[in-house]
């Protein structure tokens, strides 16, 4: 032990965007593989980030290594710009981008984070959408050795994954997968597009947009490229379904803030055990209910 | 009623970073803990923590446990995420053990070895009763403990350093001899595991993976889910000297030194195709700071994972992606950590397909009845 | 178009270190398939064969006679250290070994049917009967649930065993019903050429004779060609047209079944002939 060390006070600083640039560079050759190689998971060196793995590590690094001070980032949880891991996030973004603007309007947006889901709003061709990804892999359900289902992937392999499917059907009458819904990408790879619900896997499909999904822990990049196809897996005689948000009489659930029976709905149990609704995507539902309210003074 | 949607996430992250600081600094003393202290009286924690971060600095171990109230998960990572950011500046060449400063060596193998054998500070044989004096330390008494050993320990020669055990070993060709190989070591800090990985990818990760979870996989293969059976062939704690070749001559010269803990172990003998000899076979651990249960660990699920990768795994300490994915402290801690995130999105999901579900057989049971 | 299947030539299969002895001192003359030079075993040397379209061809021989590891060579279930298979399929020929893995697997999927002693090989226990064969139609590119539940439910009928244990775990199955869900997994692709290694081994004798008629009775309907493997002549009589006799890795004898059962050649078929009860 050096008895005379002392630390180097002066060195707390950071380089922009956090990362080093060779970090960075590394993540962008990623990326490039990623895109050319739709719905491939390209294993990348993911670095420790100060936040936990779990947390968003992955999406981070993809936007630490996309964003200039010319972007403005948008970052969701469950939809939410307030919900406190979006709050933690966007703040380290901001402490370590100086110069970068940071919105909750989805349009305004050029680089947009997001957990679980994808904005009501459709995305144009000059944003980026960026996914957390804690099970980059949608074999892992039927194959847990890693070794093993690279060999799947490769050869297009993915008939234990629609025999798990079909035991759902016999069983349940129906595929019983909720979020995470496999989906197959340019005709050959498919995906776990991340714990994104079912109502947003069709947003994947012929997106103007490109969709960069990112797994911190996992140490995965993978992507899917605008204009691409984006298809869940199904039977040809079962259709894909969406979330339902009908009542029991068969009435399509409102928004309880903006009155929207077209939008992902959170359900809410209140003090006196009152279930409610109301948009996910709070982006949304603040600027329809900017929408009406404008209706109603003109 | 109108609804207003309910906001607050940063206030609540604010809130929950000052109810901790709270919890750190409200106790009854005035004095926060000096690194110092920890760097110094928890010599065995800093171990654990650069370990772990795979960050040889003992100093900043110290803050982060300050900082973590001695949480050794939240430390480590913290020194993880702290050299994620600092250049790279060089490499520096293969460093070679047998150089070692020991304060501690011993062998398993031999009732003697060449330069002896050294208990050296440990607890193996102390026994763990609670020494309640320790609750009022006389501060006197205290700075004279470590004045009294350094009079009471007389002058001798001790060797600069001592030759290994496995090389008596080697020359009697007992284990094969070393293959000198031109191959670059995998750095797991900048390229992915792909598997089948190459053994110094399983070492490195094993070197900085956490304790208790090396530990926990060690033990299943010792116990009897394995078949390593290994003997400590050596032992070592001691400062390794880091040999960094001069900027301008290029000659090696001591940059310093680190505290490493180095445990080699023989395992029985395997078959062999034909006609070459069988011979004992080796597991190696080391790691930052003084950590032998670590070691020993590491060294014998070194061999697991070399036996299964050559014979294919028969249990789980034999199958490198079991091990090598679930060792990392800061990967599971953060995941299992994940759990407490919200997830209201694709529990509304899940919630969705349950009452469907529920729906469709309420419909056959009654179809079935009528 | 050619009527043969499958032709196969020098196909052997040796395990260990090999050296120019294996092949010299091992073999029926020596009786032993382990080279006392080097220890290696040669488990099969220089079989040849052709199998055409629909006929049934038997491999007999005692266990190390090398008629397991030829089928397992064929179904790409290990690979051979010498030789070469030609798989005729419609226009197309296929040197078999010089296929990639994903080809390989391919032509295993959909044009080979797999019938193994041990039902733990060829049935997935984790999955339904019905998955099982639903597994091997959904590989082979059909992907409408309502016709894969047809066709699974309709290869179980055939294969008798009921349709109501479809959607059941085949390990509540007896072994016989086991080994008529593989009967109908194998058959799910149609396949042209089906492998059957000891499929009746270790059932009870009626339970046998009824696995052994369906076996006939699909390759009426079907047309499909088959290699029968079994140590059993009682298997071999009732099922096969052609017979290969194999003993310590070689084939000792070769023809017409009839002609085998006759007028046997080799003195150990002779033997085998003479010793079946």
């Amino acid at each position: 032990m050096n008895a005379h060390y002392e630390l180097p006070l002066e060195d707390a600083g950071y380089s922009f965007g956090f990362l080093d640039e060779y970090a960075k560079k590394e993540v962008r050759r990623c990326i490039l593989k990623a895109i050319s190689i739709p719905g491939y998971q390209t294993p990348y060196a993911s670095r420790e980030m100060p936040m936990g793995r779990g947390f968003g590590t992955g999406g981070l690094q993809l936007t630490l290594s996309l964003i200039g001070e010319d972007d403005t980032l948008k970052v969701i949880d469950q939809g939410s710009d307030d919900s406190v891991n979006a709050v933690n996030l966007r703040q380290f973004v901001q402490l370590t981008c100086p110069g970068v603007e940071v919105t909750e309007k989805t349009q305004e947006a050029t680089l947009i984070q997001s957990r679980h889901r994808i904005p009501e709003k459709l995305l144009t061709e000059q944003q980026i959408l960026v996914l957390q990804v804690p099970y980059p892999d949608a074999l892992v359900v039927v194959e847990p050795s890693e070794a093993r289902r690279k060999v799947m992937h490769g050869e297009a392999d993915y008939s234990r994954l629609l025999v798990k499917l079909y035991e759902d059907v016999v069983r349940f009458h129906e595929i019983t997968i909720s979020h995470r819904y496999p989906t197959r990408i340019n005709g050959h790879y498919v995906i776990d597009p991340s714990p994104i619900p079912r109502w947003d896997v069709p947003r994947l499909h012929q997106s103007p947009a490109l969709v960069l999904l990112g797994a911190g822990r996992e140490k995965k990049i993978y992507a899917v490229p605008p204009y691409t196809l984006a298809e869940p897996l199904v039977f040809d005689d079962i259709a894909f379904r969406v979330e339902d948000f009908h009542d029991v009489h068969g009435k399509r659930i409102a928004c309880r803030c903006c009155g929207s029976t077209v939008s992902f709905l959170d359900e809410l149990i209140d003090d006196l055990g009152n279930v409610t609704h109301q948009c996910s995507d709070s982006a949304y539902c603040e600027e329809m209910q900017e929408t009406i309210s404008a209706r109603k003074q003109a | 009623m109108s609804y207003v949607a309910i906001k607050g996430g940063k206030a609540a992250i604010d809130g929950a970073a000052a109810a901790t600081d709270y919890l750190r600094c409200r106790g009854s003393l005035d004095e926060p803990l000096t690194l110092a202290m920890i760097e110094e009286q928890l010599r065995l924690l800093i171990s654990r923590v650069i370990s772990e971060g795979g960050l040889y600095h003992p100093r900043l171990a110290a803050l982060a446990l300050k900082q973590f109230q001695g949480d050794t998960l939240e430390a480590a990572f913290a020194l993880r995420a702290y050299r994620s950011t600092k250049p790279r500046l060089l490499e520096s060449p293969v460093q070679d053990t047998a150089n070692m400063r020991c304060i501690r060596r011993i062998s398993s193998a031999f009732k003697e070895v060449p330069g002896g054998q050294y208990l050296g500070a440990t607890y193996d044989y102390a026994l763990r009763l609670l020494q309640l004096d320790l609750a009022n330390e006389d501060p006197a008494a205290f700075k004279d403990v470590a004045k009294a050993f350094l009079r009471n320990t007389p002058e001798t020669e001790l060797p600069n350093n001592f030759p290994k055990v496995i090389d008596s070993l080697r020359a009697e060709g007992l284990l094969p001899p070393v293959t000198p190989s031109r191959a670059a070591a995998f750095d797991i800090t900048r390229d992915p595991l792909v598997f089948p990985v190459p053994r110094s990818a399983a070492l490195a990760t094993m070197a900085r993976a956490e304790t208790g979870g090396l530990l926990a996989m060690a033990y299943s293969n010792m116990r009897g889910y394995g078949d390593v059976h290994p003997t400590v062939a050596e032992l070592r704690v001691g400062y390794l000297p880091v040999m960094l070749p001069h900027p301008v001559t290029g000659e090696l010269m001591e940059a310093g030194e680190v505290l490493i803990t180095e445990c080699e172990v023989v395992a029985m003998y395997e078959g062999t195709n034909g006609d070459e000899m069988p011979t004992f076979t080796l597991g190696y651990g080391a790691c930052f700071g003084h950590n032998e249960v670590k070691a020993i660990s590491m060294a014998i699920l070194d061999r697991a994972l070399q036996k299964g990768m050559r014979d294919g795994p028969s249990n789980p300490s034999e199958d490198p992606e079991f091990v090598l994915l679930h060792v990392d402290g800061v990967d599971s801690m953060g995941f299992a950590s994940h759990y407490k995130m919200p997830h209201y999105v694709t529990f509304q999901s899940d919630m969705d397909r349950l009452r469907h579900t529920q729906q469709k057989m309420q419909q056959k049971e009654s179809e079935m009845t009528t | 178009m050619s009527n043969k299947i499958l032709s196969v030539r020098g196909l052997t299969r040796i395990h260990g270190e090999q050296c120019p002895l294996c092949i010299s001192s091992t073999g029926p003359e020596h009786n032993t398939n382990i080279c006392l030079n080097c220890g290696s075993v040669v488990a099969a040397h220089d079989v040849n064969f052709d199998l055409y379209r629909g006929e049934i061809l038997g491999i007999i021989g005692e266990s190390g006679s090398g008629k397991s590891s030829t089928v397992k060579m064929l179904y790409f279930d290990d690979t051979p250290t010498a030789g070469s298979a030609t798989f005729y399929d419609s226009d197309l020929q296929h040197d078999m070994f010089a296929l990639n893995a994903a080809q390989q697997r391919s032509m295993r999927n959909k044009r080979f049917g797999m019938v193994y002693q041990n039902p733990h090989l060829g049935l997935n226990f984790q999955i339904s009967a019905g998955g099982n064969i639903a597994e091997r139609l959904l590989m082979s590119d059909l992907k409408h649930y309502g016709e894969i539940r047809t066709r699974a439910g309709d290869l179980l009928v055939r294969t008798e065993v009921a349709r109501a244990r479809m959607d059941q775990n085949p390990k509540t199955f007896s072994g016989g019903m086991q080994q008529r869900v593989q009967i109908a997994k194998a058959l799910a692709t149609q396949p042209p050429l089906l492998f059957l290694d000891e499929v009746t081994t270790g059932l009870d004798l009626s339970v046998q004779a009824a696995i052994l008629d369906l076996i006939l009775e699909i390759q009426h309907e079907l047309g499909t060609a088959m290699i029968v493997v079994t140590h059993d002549l009682g298997v071999i009589r009732l099922l096969a047209g052609r017979t290969l006799v194999m003993k310590h890795g070689r084939v000792i004898e070769s023809g017409l079944t009839d002609q085998i059962l006759e007028d046997p050649q080799h003195a150990y078929t002779q033997r085998l002939v003479a010793s079946a009860l």
